[in-house]
């Protein structure tokens, strides 16, 4: 680092001096000693800071202290009479108990002023004085501002700790800027006052100061101001009016108080807010609120424990706000979890979130909005805020110890932080090796936080490209291997355009259909995303033909007494036996298993007329659904029905369903009404594999025996499967006819002529008593028969029809009615007997 | 699709001069300001930016007639590798959409890539041509390097020769024992 760079004693003087100029006047003085030339160039060092504390040590004794004391005076006295320059920027004197050293003050004062002072800095309060101090005394001011710094109006900054003025006095200040004011009584005139004789006044401090009177600067705006800075001051704040519609900087530290806060400042850039001092809770929810929708404006934010404590039992939201960087002065406790949450949810635009670990304030009265469970709080109650989905880059922790509230925080914005960039976490230094390596651990487990990487906006480097093949139905074709990411993402649009396939959401479950409506595949949501199911059979299924492959190919002797079955190219036993009764020399190995045989010529086994039957009703539901129809319903989109067969009496029910995923419901619905309506309890269910039929957790709280038929094999499921062709043959009008006709005269035949009385309200003495129409269907729900008027195809329900079952009014003229269905009425039997 | 690319790459920067250029026409009548280095090398700097050089301010009052005419304005002490580093630093600060986070981080790169020689020869050119932010952020930067340093890295940092006999040294740190000037 320390090169030699001969360089830059060639320097002139005065570029060495503004140089020096710029370092700490404790750093100046020691720099003398450098070298002679050295010593003359810091002699005239612009910037010059004389602080008592440099000298007096404050835990010494009295006798010592008074030393020190006199070895400071003495100090300045030399330093100011060897000065070498003509210049001096800034001047600074810190000096307690002034009252007796008034010639040194003066003759500072005029040293600094004669050299075109800009900056001057007096402070005359206690040497011992405590900075954290809520409560103090009502300070008064140790002396009075030397009366030549009025006359000097170059002066751009002036900072007085407990050093009175007279503002009256304050006309020429036509280029201050700064003024700082510390440790005395200001009254709002006096301030007010300022405001107005320093014209180019931009920013304000006010340091332990006190008065009686609400801060309230009035409605005229000051548009000077930039920067205000309130700290631990004691002012009635009943009303906090400001207005100042250019100030870029608010900084308030002490007691809340109730505010009524008025602040106009659009331009405002950083807000710090700091209520550390306060230690009540009740009521200040709404005022707080106020306050920070107030600073909405602020870029920057610094909110501290308890503001995050209070913010939450104020209203539920308030308007967004535009901070880019919040910082958190927080313990990180269970009780500024909502606070936590609340700016996360108001700061859409965060860029950067600094978390500094600090005590808790601790409230006597605090109240948690609600109960929670505090290890779920960052699962259960959180959402995932657009700031943490769009914007927010970094996230920063100071005095991190490992905790397990800390480490919580940490995850969850790890998790949730789409687009997080960095993260840092600066661990507390405790000098024990203790805190430091649990605090490492803590963090180590932090980077193994899985992250969702939903639209990662930098790029993301993929390694290699290809097939995946999840199942034989689902082929993923230019899948990326991304080495950085933890999870295997599917992206949907390519899935469906790829596959051509459609998905079905729903509260639990996603389901993959095919074009056909085959269920191809499924997708269980946990924890906010839907996991694709592995299709274990599927995968067995492929293991099971590959072994029996290699069986094949290995080698094979052929036992003698099997020999002709080998030679007649694998014939059965049955024609073998044939043979072997005219040619003594074939024989027959009937206790062998021959694999080719069974592979190329294994027929599948005929089935029987079933002779077994229920004794009871509903002992066993033949189910099956059936679909989809090409073209939709009236209602436009049922294409589906699901037809349950009872296998004792084979009274059918029939349900239209929008899609295959109603299945699960429409079945539970049956299941129960059939419980209520009969006192009967279903015994077992027969259905074909469908996916849709698989609802376990039902059937076992129902105690019903689910059966289901062999891979592709609807035979055995056939009396459900029959009654499909039934249902559909009735539809087509035809059959339903001959099917029909005579037998139940109690039933209309679908699509037959009927006369319906026209409802007397609407109908005058001359209109038809009757209009043409063909009967549909009848409903469970109302006592009548459905029907729909011949020209108008309104469909009315009505008791007072008369049938004629042999016409059919649509059997040419197909009008374009083609399947009507009622939602949300019951199961509408077509016919009672088939 | 590789031209289109390119071309969607360059419109915004073209864009953006553009606009910078009418910015530049509107505020200012005269565009561009010759100025010749000590190397003789002439460049052609946009006036907005020339009129912030305390010096070219002075050459302008005293003879007026060089912002019209094609004659150069000449920088004696100033060589084209520092000019070109003065210009990137104003172009840099004078740039309207530069927020403040991006040029802290712009002055940390440039002073990064500044060796002590080169920092000396830029300080020493910022002085003459009288600029002044440049001019206090180097002296600024040269300032923190010094800062919370022994004595012994500030004096071969700026290769002085301690001409105090020791003894005198040893009184005078005794002396300010309370600025830190310990004994070595």
């Amino acid at each position: 680092m320390a090169e030699s760079v001969d360089g830059f004693t060639s320097l002139p003087i005065e570029l060495l001096l503004t140089i020096l100029s710029q370092l700490p006047f404790k750093e100046v003085v020691r720099n003398c000693v450098l070298s002679k030339k050295w010593s003359k160039i810091c002699k005239s060092t612009t910037n010059m800071e004389f602080n008592e504390l440099f000298f007096v040590k404050l835990d010494e004794s009295d006798e010592t202290k008074e030393a020190q004391r006199r070895a400071f005076l003495e100090f300045i006295n030399i330093w100011i009479g060897n000065h070498q320059g003509s210049v001096v920027d800034k001047f600074s004197l810190r000096l307690s108990m002034p009252e007796n050293v008034g010639d040194i003050i003066d003759r500072c004062v005029s040293f600094a002023t004669l050299r075109g002072v800009k900056e001057l800095a007096l402070d005359f309060a206690d040497a011992d004085r405590s900075e954290d101090m809520v409560y103090f005394d009502d300070y008064e001011a140790q002396l009075m501002l030397p009366a030549q710094v009025y006359e000097h109006s170059s002066l751009e900054s002036l900072k007085l700790y407990s050093c009175g003025f007279v503002v009256a006095q304050m006309v020429n200040f036509h280029l201050l800027k700064q003024v700082s004011l510390g440790w005395m009584k200001v009254s709002l005139a006096v301030i007010k006052a300022l405001l107005s004789n320093c014209e180019m006044l931009e920013s304000l401090s006010f340091n332990k100061c006190w008065n009686s009177e609400n801060f309230d600067l009035g409605d005229e705006p000051n548009n000077t101001l930039r920067k205000l800075d309130i700290d631990k001051c004691r002012y009635d704040y009943g009303v906090f009016r400001i207005n100042a519609p250019n100030l870029k900087i608010f900084k308030y530290c002490g007691l809340m108080h109730a505010f009524n806060v008025e602040i106009h400042c659009l331009e405002l850039e950083e807000a710090h807010l700091d209520f550390s001092p306060e230690y009540g809770f009740e009521g200040y929810g709404h005022p707080l609120c106020n306050l920070v929708e107030a600073l909405y404006t602020a870029r920057l934010l610094t909110v501290c424990s308890f503001v995050l404590q209070v913010i939450p039992s104020g209203p539920e939201q308030i308007r967004d706000m535009h901070v880019r960087h919040l910082i958190m002065k927080a313990a990180l406790h269970q009780n500024e979890f909502m606070g936590i949450t609340f700016f996360l949810n108001c700061c859409p635009m965060l860029e950067h979130l600094t978390i500094e670990i600090s005590s808790l304030n601790d409230l006597f009265d605090y109240e948690a909005p609600f109960d929670f469970n505090l290890m779920r709080f960052w699962i259960d109650h959180v959402g995932v805020y657009k700031c943490l989905r769009s914007s927010l880059k970094v996230v920063e922790i100071n005095g991190f110890t490992g905790t397990m509230n800390q480490h919580h925080v940490l995850r969850y914005l790890i998790f949730s932080g789409v687009v997080l960039k960095k993260i840092s976490i600066n661990m507390l230094k405790d000098g024990s090796g203790n805190v430091e390596s649990h605090c490492r651990k803590s963090a180590e487990i932090l980077l193994t936080v899985p992250r969702v990487q939903l639209r990662n906006e930098n790029l993301v480097e993929a390694r290699i490209a290809g097939t995946v093949n999840i199942s034989s139905f689902i082929i993923l074709k230019d899948v990326l291997y991304a080495p950085m990411f933890s999870f295997n993402l599917v992206s949907i649009s390519k899935l469906v355009s790829s596959l051509c396939c459609s998905l079905h959401f729903s509260s639990e479950i996603c389901i993959i259909e095919d074009q056909r409506t085959k269920m191809i595949g499924s997708a269980k949501l946990m924890r906010g995303s839907y996991y694709l199911n592995s299709l274990k059979n599927e995968f067995n299924k492929e293991q099971v033909s590959f072994t029996v492959n290699n069986n094949v190919y290995g080698s094979m002797t052929v036992p003698e007494s099997s020999l002709w079955h080998f030679k007649l190219g694998h014939a059965s036993n049955s024609q073998l036996e044939k043979l072997c009764k005219q040619l003594s020399y074939v024989h027959i190995n009937k206790n062998g298993v021959c694999d080719i045989y069974y592979f190329a010529k294994q027929r599948k086994t005929p089935f029987p007329l079933s002779s077994s039957k229920t004794l009871h009703a509903f002992e066993l539901l033949d189910m099956d659904i059936w679909g989809p129809f090409p073209i939709s319903s009236v209602h436009g989109y049922i294409k589906y029905f699901l037809t349950i067969v009872d296998d004792f009496s084979r009274f059918t029910w029939v349900v239209m369903l929008k899609g295959k995923y109603e299945a699960h419901f429409q079945i539970q619905k049956f299941v129960l009404l059939v419980e209520n309506k009969y006192n009967v309890a279903v015994k077992k269910i027969r259905n074909d594999n469908g996916p849709e039929f698989i609802i376990d957790s039902f059937y076992a709280t129902k105690g019903v025996f689910h059966q289901t038929s062999c891979v592709e094999t609807p035979r055995q499921n056939g009396k459900a499967e029959r009654k499909h062709q039934h249902v559909l043959n009735i539809l087509n009008d035809k059959s339903s006819f001959e099917l029909l006709h005579g037998r139940l005269p109690d039933l209309g035949v679908f699509g037959c002529l009927c006369f319906v009385s026209t409802q007397c309200s609407c109908r005058t003495k001359f209109d038809p008593r009757t209009r043409k129409r063909a009967f549909l269907v009848f409903k469970a729900d109302v006592k009548g028969y459905v029907t729909c008027d011949l020209h108008t195809q309104e469909i009315l329900v009505s008791r007072n029809v008369i049938f004629h079952d042999l016409m059919f009014p649509f059997k040419y003229a197909y009008t374009g009615i083609e399947l009507i269905e009622f939602h949300d009425s019951e199961y509408h039997y077509l016919s009672g007997q088939l | 699709m590789a031209e289109e690319t390119e071309s969607t790459k360059t419109e915004p920067l073209k864009t953006a001069e553009e606009e910078f250029k009418k910015l530049e026409i509107t505020e200012e009548e005269e565009s561009e300001l010759k100025l010749e280095t000590s190397d003789h090398v002439t460049f052609m700097v946009e006036a907005s930016i020339a009129m912030k050089f305390g010096a070219v301010q002075q050459y302008l009052e005293v003879s007026p007639a060089a912002s019209a005419s094609a004659t150069a304005i000449p920088l004696h002490n100033v060589a084209s590798r520092e000019l070109i580093l003065i210009l990137e630093y104003y172009r840099m600060h004078d740039w309207v959409d530069a927020g403040e986070r991006d040029l802290k981080e712009f002055d940390e790169r440039f002073l990064k890539d500044l060796n002590y020689e080169e920092l000396k020869e830029l300080l020493l050119a910022a002085n003459y041509l009288n600029v002044e932010k440049l001019f206090n952020f180097l002296t600024k930067s040269i300032a923190n390097i010094i800062r919370n340093k022994d004595v012994e890295f500030v004096r071969t940092f700026f290769g002085i020769d301690n001409d105090y006999t020791p003894e005198e040294e040893a009184a005078y740190r005794e002396e300010n024992a309370w600025a830190g000037v310990k004994f070595v």
